[in-house]
Protein backbone atom coordinates (compact mmCIF):
# COMPACT_ATOMS: atom_id res chain seq x y z
CA UNK A 1 0.00 0.00 0.00
CA UNK A 2 1.31 3.43 -0.97
CA UNK A 3 1.21 6.09 1.71
CA UNK A 4 2.46 9.65 2.09
CA UNK A 5 5.58 8.59 3.98
CA UNK A 6 6.50 6.37 1.02
CA UNK A 7 5.86 9.28 -1.36
CA UNK A 8 8.18 11.43 0.75
CA UNK A 9 10.82 8.69 0.65
CA UNK A 10 10.47 8.35 -3.15
CA UNK A 11 11.02 12.12 -3.54
CA UNK A 12 14.17 11.89 -1.43
CA UNK A 13 15.44 8.80 -3.27
CA UNK A 14 15.23 10.77 -6.51
CA UNK A 15 17.58 13.37 -5.01
CA UNK A 16 20.44 10.87 -4.76
CA UNK A 17 23.49 12.52 -6.37
CA UNK A 18 24.52 10.42 -9.41
CA UNK A 19 28.24 11.12 -8.88
CA UNK A 20 28.12 9.25 -5.58
CA UNK A 21 28.30 5.90 -7.36
CA UNK A 22 31.59 6.90 -9.02
CA UNK A 23 33.04 8.01 -5.68
CA UNK A 24 32.12 4.72 -4.08
CA UNK A 25 33.40 2.71 -7.09
CA UNK A 26 36.74 4.49 -6.71
CA UNK A 27 36.85 3.52 -3.04
CA UNK A 28 35.97 -0.09 -3.91
CA UNK A 29 38.73 -0.14 -6.55
CA UNK A 30 41.32 1.35 -4.19
CA UNK A 31 40.40 -1.03 -1.39
CA UNK A 32 40.57 -4.13 -3.59
CA UNK A 33 43.89 -2.92 -5.07
CA UNK A 34 45.42 -2.52 -1.61
CA UNK A 35 44.01 -5.82 -0.40
CA UNK A 36 45.61 -7.53 -3.43
CA UNK A 37 48.90 -5.74 -2.77
CA UNK A 38 48.79 -6.86 0.85
CA UNK A 39 48.00 -10.42 -0.13
CA UNK A 40 50.80 -10.65 -2.69
CA UNK A 41 53.61 -8.60 -1.21
CA UNK A 42 53.27 -8.56 2.57
CA UNK A 43 54.13 -12.27 3.19
CA UNK A 44 57.22 -11.99 0.99
CA UNK A 45 58.28 -8.68 2.49
CA UNK A 46 57.91 -10.26 5.92
CA UNK A 47 60.04 -13.17 4.75
CA UNK A 48 62.79 -10.78 3.61
CA UNK A 49 62.77 -9.05 7.00
CA UNK A 50 62.94 -12.41 8.81
CA UNK A 51 65.92 -13.47 6.66
CA UNK A 52 67.65 -10.12 7.19
CA UNK A 53 67.53 -10.53 10.96
CA UNK A 54 68.89 -14.05 10.59
CA UNK A 55 65.71 -16.03 11.06
CA UNK A 56 64.48 -19.08 9.20
CA UNK A 57 61.91 -19.19 6.43
CA UNK A 58 58.33 -18.67 7.58
CA UNK A 59 56.63 -22.10 7.74
CA UNK A 60 53.65 -20.98 5.69
CA UNK A 61 55.82 -19.69 2.86
CA UNK A 62 58.19 -22.66 3.10
CA UNK A 63 55.32 -25.08 2.52
CA UNK A 64 53.97 -23.06 -0.35
CA UNK A 65 57.33 -22.80 -2.10
CA UNK A 66 58.06 -26.52 -1.67
CA UNK A 67 54.64 -27.34 -3.03
CA UNK A 68 55.22 -24.99 -5.95
CA UNK A 69 58.64 -26.50 -6.68
CA UNK A 70 57.20 -30.00 -6.63
CA UNK A 71 54.39 -28.96 -8.94
CA UNK A 72 56.83 -27.53 -11.48
CA UNK A 73 59.14 -30.60 -11.39
CA UNK A 74 58.69 -32.94 -14.34
CA UNK A 75 60.12 -36.38 -13.48
CA UNK A 76 59.88 -37.53 -17.08
CA UNK A 77 62.51 -35.05 -18.29
CA UNK A 78 66.05 -36.01 -17.29
CA UNK A 79 68.20 -33.21 -15.89
CA UNK A 80 70.50 -31.54 -18.36
CA UNK A 81 74.12 -32.71 -18.12
CA UNK A 82 76.45 -30.21 -16.52
CA UNK A 83 79.13 -29.49 -19.10
CA UNK A 84 82.71 -28.64 -18.08
CA UNK A 85 83.75 -25.02 -18.33
CA UNK A 86 85.04 -24.31 -21.92
CA UNK A 87 88.01 -22.38 -20.51
CA UNK B 1 42.89 -16.49 -24.84
CA UNK B 2 43.34 -13.12 -23.25
CA UNK B 3 40.42 -11.76 -25.29
CA UNK B 4 38.20 -14.60 -24.07
CA UNK B 5 39.03 -13.81 -20.46
CA UNK B 6 38.23 -10.13 -20.97
CA UNK B 7 34.97 -11.03 -22.72
CA UNK B 8 33.94 -13.25 -19.78
CA UNK B 9 34.71 -10.48 -17.33
CA UNK B 10 32.61 -7.93 -19.21
CA UNK B 11 29.36 -9.96 -19.00
CA UNK B 12 26.66 -8.14 -17.06
CA UNK B 13 25.49 -9.23 -13.63
CA UNK B 14 21.98 -10.78 -13.78
CA UNK B 15 19.47 -8.62 -11.92
CA UNK B 16 17.82 -11.76 -10.57
CA UNK B 17 20.69 -12.46 -8.17
CA UNK B 18 19.68 -12.16 -4.53
CA UNK B 19 21.55 -9.95 -2.07
CA UNK B 20 23.17 -13.01 -0.46
CA UNK B 21 24.35 -14.31 -3.85
CA UNK B 22 25.82 -10.92 -4.72
CA UNK B 23 27.64 -10.74 -1.39
CA UNK B 24 29.03 -14.27 -1.81
CA UNK B 25 30.19 -13.47 -5.35
CA UNK B 26 31.78 -10.20 -4.28
CA UNK B 27 33.66 -11.89 -1.44
CA UNK B 28 34.83 -14.69 -3.76
CA UNK B 29 35.82 -12.67 -6.82
CA UNK B 30 36.34 -9.15 -5.40
CA UNK B 31 34.58 -7.89 -8.54
CA UNK B 32 33.39 -4.31 -7.96
CA UNK B 33 30.37 -4.84 -10.22
CA UNK B 34 28.75 -7.09 -7.63
CA UNK B 35 29.06 -4.39 -5.02
CA UNK B 36 27.77 -1.79 -7.51
CA UNK B 37 24.66 -3.89 -7.93
CA UNK B 38 24.10 -3.85 -4.17
CA UNK B 39 24.75 -0.11 -4.18
CA UNK B 40 22.10 0.46 -6.87
CA UNK B 41 19.57 -1.52 -4.85
CA UNK B 42 20.04 0.34 -1.58
CA UNK B 43 21.69 3.73 -2.26
CA UNK B 44 18.40 5.59 -2.74
CA UNK B 45 16.89 4.18 0.43
CA UNK B 46 20.03 4.85 2.47
CA UNK B 47 20.23 8.41 1.12
CA UNK B 48 16.54 9.05 1.86
CA UNK B 49 17.02 7.76 5.40
CA UNK B 50 20.07 9.96 5.91
CA UNK B 51 18.18 13.05 4.69
CA UNK B 52 15.27 12.19 6.95
CA UNK B 53 17.49 11.79 10.02
CA UNK B 54 20.14 14.45 9.36
CA UNK B 55 17.88 17.01 7.62
CA UNK B 56 20.81 18.23 5.51
CA UNK B 57 21.50 17.32 1.87
CA UNK B 58 25.29 17.65 2.03
CA UNK B 59 25.61 15.70 5.27
CA UNK B 60 23.28 13.03 3.89
CA UNK B 61 25.47 12.63 0.78
CA UNK B 62 28.64 12.23 2.88
CA UNK B 63 26.84 9.90 5.28
CA UNK B 64 25.60 7.71 2.40
CA UNK B 65 29.16 7.41 1.12
CA UNK B 66 30.49 6.54 4.58
CA UNK B 67 27.70 4.03 5.18
CA UNK B 68 28.55 2.19 1.93
CA UNK B 69 32.26 2.15 2.76
CA UNK B 70 31.32 0.71 6.15
CA UNK B 71 29.14 -1.91 4.46
CA UNK B 72 32.00 -2.79 2.10
CA UNK B 73 34.52 -3.17 4.91
CA UNK B 74 32.16 -5.27 7.03
CA UNK B 75 30.61 -7.37 4.26
CA UNK B 76 32.46 -10.49 5.39
CA UNK B 77 30.93 -10.06 8.88
CA UNK B 78 27.35 -10.19 7.55
CA UNK B 79 26.01 -13.45 8.95
CA UNK B 80 22.55 -13.59 7.38
CA UNK B 81 20.91 -13.77 10.82
CA UNK B 82 18.76 -10.92 9.54
CA UNK B 83 18.02 -9.81 5.99
CA UNK B 84 20.63 -7.69 4.21
CA UNK B 85 18.24 -4.73 4.10
CA UNK B 86 17.77 -4.86 7.89
CA UNK B 87 21.57 -4.96 8.29
CA UNK B 88 21.98 -1.98 5.95
CA UNK B 89 19.30 0.03 7.81
CA UNK B 90 20.89 -0.81 11.11
CA UNK B 91 24.29 0.49 9.92
CA UNK B 92 22.62 3.62 8.49
CA UNK B 93 20.61 4.28 11.65
CA UNK B 94 23.59 3.82 13.98
CA UNK B 95 25.86 5.92 11.77
CA UNK B 96 23.38 8.81 11.66
CA UNK B 97 22.73 8.65 15.40
CA UNK B 98 26.50 8.76 16.07
CA UNK B 99 26.83 11.73 13.73
CA UNK B 100 23.98 13.60 15.46
CA UNK B 101 25.42 12.79 18.89
CA UNK B 102 28.80 14.18 17.84
CA UNK B 103 27.10 17.38 16.66
CA UNK B 104 24.82 17.86 19.65
CA UNK B 105 25.90 16.32 22.92
CA UNK B 106 22.55 16.16 24.74
CA UNK B 107 20.35 14.98 21.92
CA UNK B 108 17.03 13.32 22.69
CA UNK B 109 16.57 10.29 20.51
CA UNK B 110 13.04 9.20 21.47
CA UNK B 111 9.96 10.96 22.82
CA UNK B 112 10.19 8.92 26.01
CA UNK B 113 13.63 10.46 26.64
CA UNK B 114 11.86 13.81 27.08
CA UNK B 115 10.39 12.49 30.30
CA UNK B 116 6.91 13.95 29.91
CA UNK B 117 4.95 11.16 28.36
CA UNK B 118 1.66 10.64 30.16
CA UNK B 119 0.42 7.07 30.16
CA UNK B 120 -3.17 8.30 30.35
CA UNK B 121 -3.01 9.70 26.82
CA UNK B 122 -1.56 6.49 25.40
CA UNK B 123 -4.61 5.34 23.53
CA UNK B 124 -4.37 3.50 20.22
CA UNK B 125 -4.37 6.12 17.45
CA UNK B 126 -4.98 5.17 13.83
CA UNK B 127 -2.13 4.96 11.30
CA UNK B 128 -4.03 7.42 9.10
CA UNK B 129 -2.87 10.19 11.46
CA UNK B 130 0.55 9.83 9.83
CA UNK B 131 -0.15 8.17 6.52
CA UNK B 132 -2.83 10.52 5.22
CA UNK B 133 -1.17 13.74 6.31
CA UNK B 134 -0.51 16.06 3.34
CA UNK B 135 3.14 15.52 2.22
CA UNK B 136 4.43 19.06 2.86
CA UNK B 137 2.89 19.11 6.32
CA UNK B 138 4.06 15.58 6.99
CA UNK B 139 7.63 16.61 6.11
CA UNK B 140 7.45 19.54 8.56
CA UNK B 141 5.95 17.39 11.31
CA UNK B 142 8.57 14.66 10.76
CA UNK B 143 11.29 17.32 10.90
CA UNK B 144 10.13 18.31 14.38
CA UNK B 145 10.03 14.76 15.72
CA UNK B 146 12.95 13.36 17.73
CA UNK B 147 15.31 11.49 15.41
CA UNK B 148 14.53 8.06 16.90
CA UNK B 149 10.79 8.55 16.48
CA UNK B 150 11.34 9.64 12.90
CA UNK B 151 13.46 6.54 12.20
CA UNK B 152 11.01 4.17 13.84
CA UNK B 153 8.05 5.56 11.84
CA UNK B 154 10.14 5.34 8.66
CA UNK B 155 11.02 1.71 9.32
CA UNK B 156 7.42 0.80 10.09
CA UNK B 157 5.52 2.72 7.41
CA UNK B 158 8.06 3.32 4.64
CA UNK B 159 10.17 0.17 4.68
CA UNK B 160 7.30 -2.05 5.93
CA UNK B 161 9.65 -3.66 8.44
CA UNK B 162 8.15 -6.01 11.01
CA UNK B 163 8.24 -5.15 14.73
CA UNK B 164 10.84 -7.92 15.18
CA UNK B 165 13.11 -6.44 12.47
CA UNK B 166 12.82 -2.93 13.96
CA UNK B 167 13.69 -4.46 17.31
CA UNK B 168 16.83 -6.01 15.78
CA UNK B 169 17.91 -2.67 14.32
CA UNK B 170 17.29 -0.69 17.51
CA UNK B 171 18.28 -3.52 19.83
CA UNK B 172 14.99 -3.34 21.76
CA UNK B 173 12.23 -5.75 22.64
CA UNK B 174 9.10 -6.04 20.52
CA UNK B 175 6.87 -4.56 23.24
CA UNK B 176 9.23 -1.59 23.61
CA UNK B 177 9.07 -1.02 19.86
CA UNK B 178 5.26 -1.15 19.85
CA UNK B 179 5.20 1.37 22.68
CA UNK B 180 7.63 3.66 20.86
CA UNK B 181 5.64 3.55 17.63
CA UNK B 182 2.51 4.52 19.55
CA UNK B 183 4.29 7.37 21.33
CA UNK B 184 5.82 8.59 18.08
CA UNK B 185 2.34 8.71 16.53
CA UNK B 186 0.94 10.59 19.53
CA UNK B 187 3.81 13.05 19.37
CA UNK B 188 3.38 13.54 15.60
CA UNK B 189 -0.30 14.24 16.15
CA UNK B 190 0.57 16.72 18.91
CA UNK B 191 3.07 18.53 16.69
CA UNK B 192 0.48 18.69 13.89
CA UNK B 193 -2.11 20.20 16.22
CA UNK B 194 0.42 22.76 17.48
CA UNK B 195 1.27 23.78 13.90
CA UNK B 196 -2.08 23.58 12.15
CA UNK B 197 -4.66 23.54 14.93
CA UNK B 198 -7.70 21.45 14.20
CA UNK B 199 -7.35 21.55 10.40
CA UNK B 200 -8.15 18.16 8.85
CA UNK B 201 -5.12 15.89 8.42
CA UNK B 202 -5.66 14.96 4.78
CA UNK B 203 -5.49 17.72 2.16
Amino acid sequence: MDNNLKKLQAEREAMLPPELEDHISQHVGTLSFFSNVMEVFVPNALQVVVRLVGGEDLPCLKKASRRAARANMDWRTPPEPVLPDPI
Amino acid sequence: MKVAVVATRKTSIPASLTDSQLIALYLQEQDARHFSQLYRRYAGKVFAKCISMLADHGMARDATQDVFIKILLNLSKFTEQSSFSTWVYSITYNYCIDLIRKKKKNILIFTEDMGRVSTASEVEIPDSVILEMETNRLEKVMHKLPVGDKAILDMKYTDDMSIREIGEVLNKTESAIKMQIMRAKIRAQGIYEDMYGTEPISA
